[in-house]
């Protein structure tokens, strides 16, 4: 989410011409994916052991794909009504429209991914997320292109962010290290 | 408190079941031995690169022993 809000930057900044968002974009999930990556491999395994988790996670752990791939489709269809303008005959009043995407697209999977994997703090990245298109819609007006979608998702991703920042400054805390110990 | 902790994951190591448990590494280790001799729980000893890593496991035998004794838990809770 943080990568979408800010990936607009590269627009206003002339960064790669007209590819900029897209590779700010990316290149912030990709960052995120190398953070967690090694992360794990260098700061939680060193420091929490190893584990081996049962059949039951393993059996949520598939119903999460299903999920997460029907929200890839969800997505699809999406993106596919609005490049050929017929989004708009299924909703009528105009920002009905992208709440109800932010619900269905964001809010609904990442509540199911809480669900699964009994993270409740998702609950609340799910709801955050959900609005954040309907509030890029309300702020549109007010600060334009591409101000709306940096405020809007730019703000929920920078909460959530300092979120994951303070959580992983407690398990420093609470795991520390052998040489710290 | 050891058993409870690995009934819920398919196996562990020292550090980690240190860690859940607060136990010493002295405490932990005779708990684990006894509970092997009672054959509760595997312990494997394996190597990854150069680093050796001891996995606790628990065996069918100490998962019905565990299952055994939350039913119990749960008659003398309700009476």
């Amino acid at each position: 989410m943080f990568g979408l809000g800010i990936g607009w930057i590269g627009d206003l900044i002339g960064l790669f011409y007209p590819f900029g968002p897209i590779i700010l974009m990316f290149g912030i999930d990709i960052i995120a994916v190398l953070i967690i990556t090694l992360g794990k491999r260098y700061i939680t395994k060193p420091r929490m052991g190893l584990v081996k988790f049962g059949k039951e996670r393993k059996k949520r752990k598939k119903w999460l794909m299903v999920v997460l791939l029907l929200n890839v489709i969800f997505s699809i269809i999406v993106f596919i009504l609005t490049i050929t303008g017929n989004l708009n005959q299924f909703f009528v009043p105009s920002l009905f429209t992208p709440l109800a995407i932010g619900l269905m697209g964001l809010t609904v999977p990442l509540s199911l991914l809480s669900f699964y994997l009994q993270v409740p703090r998702f609950y609340l990245y799910a709801l955050l997320g959900g609005f954040g298109f309907f509030f890029s819609e309300l702020l549109y007006p007010f600060v334009g292109e591409p101000w709306d979608i940096v405020i809007s998702y730019g703000g929920i991703g920078g909460m959530i962010l300092i979120i994951g920042l303070g959580i992983f400054i407690r398990f420093l805390y609470n795991y520390p290290s052998e040489k710290e110990r | 408190m050891i058993l409870s902790l690995l009934y819920v994951i398919e196996s562990a190591d020292f550090k980690f079941v240190k860690g859940q448990t607060n136990l010493s590494w002295g405490n932990l280790s005779s708990h684990i031995s006894k509970l092997e001799e009672a054959g509760y729980v595997e312990v494997e000893k394996k190597t990854k690169g150069k680093k050796p890593i001891t996995l606790f496991k628990l065996t069918p035998e100490g998962r019905k022993a565990f299952e055994k004794y939350r039913e119990n838990m749960k008659q003398f809770l309700k009476e």
